[in-house]
């Protein structure tokens, strides 16, 4: 049977085939005008997922971009923080074997304390740093009080211990500074095992050229006298028992409980040396001892044995601490650079984000451009159709 | 002769009949419903002689409308699928726009809360970098409110359109019993079918069948009965029922349609009606209670998150968001005077359909509305020790009796109801309360980690602790007590734990204090800036970002199947409405063929009457000579 065309359908149809021409074409027209391809969910549920997924990732790379960020401008501070006070302590050893060469007047050497102690001033400037912005860089968490003080023989810290994290990538995170306690207090005396003090009341020469440890397991922590009488020295323990006993001569090597002891020069009856466990102590401390040994009269040959074994100690602790800040240096230029390769890598994943999410919702312009130009077409092949279909009706040949 | 004129005039009569016929098809060829009619010619008994029957002529037996029945019925249940289709569609393409839209939706709002956190991270002690979480949070709680206001404005016009559907069937159905009445009139007066009568009716047939799903049902006197839902009456004969409305049985504000005293809304399919039932159902209720879902569990693990920090106050975060609450509704037959507030208890076990709690005298039980199964409670009803189940916290108050029923949604309105607690930049916990300090004097190389908080609710929490050790296997805590150190296992005390990395020297101290006021700690601004992604719903499988994107997901899946599924039911609509034209419409054409096919037949009727007018001219002329 063939299906019979009623007029009112005929018209009917071919209206609404130019409706959806003009749904089709309105639908590319807002494509290429908002440059979407998707205009809602519905459009494409499963890419419509999809590029929330990757909105969601590129948000999270961008927060870990901006942590990256705010560490590495953190984390340069500081570096160049902790390259100044190696600087100092640079100087510091400068100054005091400088002072140490024996021609120096007492004059001379006042006037190299006074330089010292302005470095101790710098020391305590470096360690009060902030970062621009009202954030003290060495205070730990405590970062708006200021954090360093000098009480005359130390540095007060009113900082705390705690750092600061910033997530940098899923399960990754880096500190963006140090505290101020771990960079400039904890450093320890001596040989960082024990340390060795002349009595103040030596009257000989006799001084320490070299204090080491060549057993550290044999070094009990206890403190060890060492007596000089009558040509010979004796090491008695904190409880006076002798524990070693023997004839001096210059250049003579002492091993008490697994650290060997270089002494050289003169001894008098009763001078003596204390062999300590090796002590904590602040930077700035450090620096004013130096400051003081260099000021220290240098007239007998007790006070210059006394001085001598002060700067013996003094060398090795500025040793210590330019080793304990290259140290703190070094793990700052490690996460400098965590935070460098964090802050490239994001950038790789934020482009490869941005390209998948452009590959989901942008419109290709091109084949829209052609698809409106097909839809355009369409549309007047539909409106001239309608209308030569309207217009012909077997009424026209009745006369 | 006679014969000749009365077979010339018979032709006449009925091709006059046919013209009218054929110009009433050409009048009402744009006449939405009318169906094409003919007239049914027969020749007339002829009069019998011996030299055979000479025939009688024409006679017009009816006036015919070109219908098929079977079409007709296809036509009035592809117009109730079509007119529900469009109704879901509809809803459901406005609900996805809301969700997917950029300025409307969560994605933003969401983004910029965890974007603020974050920047509290890096800059904690900053006021503006707390001010802008504050704002963000504001955005977000605002966000939710909107659209959870969008979706009740969809409900209140679910309703709106339910009563003006139900008012129009009303009218329908009247008119279609006085159709019935009319046309079985029509039928009695002259025995012939009232043909426009019967193109009235089939159209309001298709347009109640638009309005709701019916079943109808031809009787021999021509009458037509229709039936809604599993059999319920509209119209009987010449007698219409009216459909009612009533409210729920909890006086939720919720329409049901009522039939002849019975509640029949669960059995109504198709049509408008149909589809603003299903769309309430199958799109705007799902969207809220999941929309509403997102919302707890934003407010609930912030402020678990939150209360684990502290303040610039050194105080233990308060709530930052103010926690959403389900709703409960009496049902109208209670006797009882009890309410029921709803909690929630665990986010992760929070579903999103509604829940009826029933109280039989002795004990509750909660059945899950959608399944009908029963959800295990723990607990009595009181504020200390609520109802428990299924991630609710259900706290009585009142007195309930025997039989007392409440419907609990936990979600769907949870959304419009969160708020930001927090006022006060520097309410904001950024900080992780406590502190372990290393003693300067210490010798050993142990170090701690920052100490976890376990229970954020311990009264100690805050007190000054120091562990002091007094060799490397043993400490004691302040100054008492002797305590086995095991190096990796953390030291546990007044709700926190502290791992200690390295081997502790004897004399080593470490004192664990609050972290005190001012603090530029940024370890729970950077807990709470993770959250996001931190698995929390279905039992900790899916994270608040996955849960927004499946909202957006779930919307845009229903809108595109229903958009799809209306495209279907187009076509198929499209095809039988073409089945029908090609039965029942008028081809202009075709009618002007008939117009001249019937003209000539007319004329040449008319010439027969002047033939036998000649014949009989002759005839006279031959006698009168």
């Amino acid at each position: 049977m063939t299906l019979r065309v009623s007029t009112a359908q005929l018209y009917q149809r071919g209206i609404e085939l130019l409706q959806r021409s003009q749904q089709d074409l309105l639908r590319t027209q807002t494509q290429l005008a908002t440059q979407q391809k998707l205009l809602t969910a519905a459009d494409a549920p499963s890419d419509w997922v999809a590029g929330m997924g990757i909105d969601q990732l590129l948000a999270q790379t961008q927060r870990y971009q901006s942590n990256a960020r705010t560490a590495l401008h953190r984390l340069n501070l500081e570096e160049a923080a902790l390259a100044e006070a190696d600087d100092v302590l640079a100087r510091v050893r400068e100054l005091l074997i400088q002072a140490n060469g024996g021609s120096l007047s007492a004059e001379n050497r006042g006037a190299i304390a006074q330089e010292i102690t302005a470095l101790r001033d710098a020391m305590l400037a470096i360690a009060n740093r902030d970062d621009g912005q009202g954030a003290y860089l060495f205070a730990g968490t405590r970062d708006r009080a200021l954090p360093f003080a000098w009480n005359g023989s130390g540095a007060d810290y009113g900082g705390d211990q705690q750092v600061r994290r910033l997530a940098i990538g899923n399960a990754r995170s880096i500190a963006d500074g140090d505290a101020g306690s771990e960079v400039f207090m904890r450093l320890r005396s001596g040989n960082a095992t024990t340390q060795v003090s002349a009595a103040s009341g030596n009257t000989g020469s006799v001084h320490v050229r070299q204090s080491s440890v060549y057993d550290a397991t044999l070094y009990d922590g206890g403190t060890y006298t060492i007596r000089f009488s009558g040509g010979g020295y004796e090491v008695r323990d904190a409880a006076s028992t002798l524990i070693d006993s023997g004839p001096y001569a210059a250049g003579t090597m002492l091993r008490v409980r697994g650290i060997a002891l270089v002494l050289d020069g003169t001894p008098a009856d009763g001078d003596s040396f204390t062999l300590a466990p090796a002590a904590q102590q602040d930077v700035l401390a450090l620096i004013d001892k130096v400051a003081q040994l260099v000021d220290a009269p240098r007239t007998t040959d007790g006070e210059r044995g006394i001085a001598q074994t002060g700067v013996q100690q003094a060398l090795a602790e500025l040793d210590n601490a330019q080793t304990h800040f290259s140290t703190i240096r070094a793990g700052v230029g490690l996460r400098l650079n965590a935070a460098e390769r964090a802050g490239s890598t994001l950038s790789a994943i934020e482009i490869e984000a941005q390209s998948a999410l452009s590959d989901l919702r942008d419109v290709d312009i091109a084949e829209a451009a052609a698809r409106l130009q097909q839809q355009l077409l369409a549309l007047e092949a539909a409106q001239a159709s309608f209308t030569r279909v309207q217009g012909l009706s077997l009424f026209d040949y009745l006369r | 002769m006679a014969d000749l004129l009365s077979i010339g005039v018979s032709g006449l009569l009925a091709y006059r009949r046919v013209l009218d016929t054929t110009s009433n098809n050409i009048a009402n060829a744009n006449t939405a419903g009318y169906s094409r009619q003919r007239v049914e010619l027969a020749s007339r008994a002829g009069s019998g002689s011996g030299a055979g029957y000479i025939g009688g002529g024409v006679e017009a037996l009816t006036v015919q409308r070109s219908v098929d029945g079977f079409i007709g019925a296809r036509l009035q249940s592809d117009a109730s699928a079509y007119a529900r289709l469009e109704v879901l569609s509809g809803f459901a393409t406005r609900v996805d726009g809301l969700l997917s839209d950029a300025d409307a939706g969560l994605s933003r709002p969401l983004q910029a809360f965890f974007d603020a956190a974050n920047a509290l991270a890096q800059n904690p002690a900053s006021t503006s970098t707390r001010q802008a979480l504050i704002g963000s949070a504001q955005t977000l709680s605002a966000s939710f409110q909107d659209i959870q206001s969008q979706l009740d404005t969809l409900d209140a016009e679910i309703n709106q359109r339910t009563r003006v559907t139900v008012e129009e069937i009303n009218t329908l159905t009247r008119s279609i019993a006085d159709l019935n009445q009319r046309i079985a009139l029509g039928y009695g007066e002259f025995g012939q079918p009232p043909n426009d009568l019967l193109d009235q009716r089939d159209r309001l047939l298709e347009q109640l069948s638009t309005h709701v799903g019916i079943t109808t049902y031809p009787q021999s006197d021509s009458s037509v009965n229709v039936f809604v839902g599993s059999g319920q009456t509209l119209v009987l004969g010449s007698q219409a029922s009216a459909l009612g409305l009533a409210d729920d049985a909890f006086g939720s504000g919720r329409l049901d349609i009522v039939a002849g005293g019975a509640v029949i809304t669960s059995q109504i399919g198709g049509g408008t009606l149909g589809g603003l039932l299903d769309a309430r159902r199958e799109i705007v209720d799902p969207a809220r209670a999941e929309l509403g879902r997102l919302a707890v569990g934003i407010a609930d693990s912030v402020n678990a998150q939150h209360a684990l920090g502290v303040d610039r106050y050194g105080e233990l975060g308060g709530p930052f968001f103010s926690e959403p609450q389900g709703t409960s509704i009496a049902a109208g037959t209670n006797t009882g005077s009890a309410a029921i507030g709803v909690g929630f208890s665990d986010v992760s076990q929070l579903g999103t359909g509604d829940y009826e709690l029933r109280y039989d005298g002795a004990a509750w039980s909660l059945i899950d509305s959608r399944s009908g199964a029963g959800v295990a409670l723990s607990g009595t009803g009181t504020s200390a020790d609520p109802l428990v189940g299924a991630g609710l916290a259900l706290v009585v108050s009142g007195t309930a009796a025997a039989g007392d029923r409440f419907r609990v949604q936990p979600t769907a309105y949870a959304a419009g109801n969160l708020g930001v607690a927090i006022a006060d930049p520097a309410r904001i916990a950024a900080a992780t309360p406590l502190r372990a300090s290393a003693a300067l004097g210490n010798t050993g190389t142990a170090s701690a980690a920052v100490p976890v908080v376990n229970d954020a609710s311990n009264a100690s929490l805050l007190d000054t602790v120091e562990i002091t050790f007094t060799g490397p296997g043993s400490y004691q805590i302040d100054g008492a007590g002797s305590f086995a150190f095991t190096p990796g296992t953390p030291i546990s005390v007044n709700g926190w734990s502290l791992t200690l990395s390295g081997v502790p020297a004897a004399g080593d101290r470490f004192t664990i204090s609050a972290a005190g006021s001012d603090n530029g700690d940024n370890g729970n601004a950077q807990a709470l800036a993770a959250l996001g992604s931190r698995g929390l719903f279905d039992g900790g499988s899916r994270s608040i970002a996955q849960a927004q994107v499946a909202l957006v997901s779930a919307s845009g899946l229903r809108a595109q199947q229903a958009g799809l599924r209306l495209d279907a039911q187009a076509a198929i609509r499209e095809q039988t409405l073409a089945e029908r034209e090609s039965v029942s419409g008028v081809n202009l054409d075709e009618e002007a063929a008939d117009l001249i096919r019937f003209q000539q037949a007319y004329q040449a009727a008319a010439r027969v009457i002047q033939v036998a007018d000649t014949v009989f001219q002759t005839l006279l002329q031959a006698a009168g000579r």
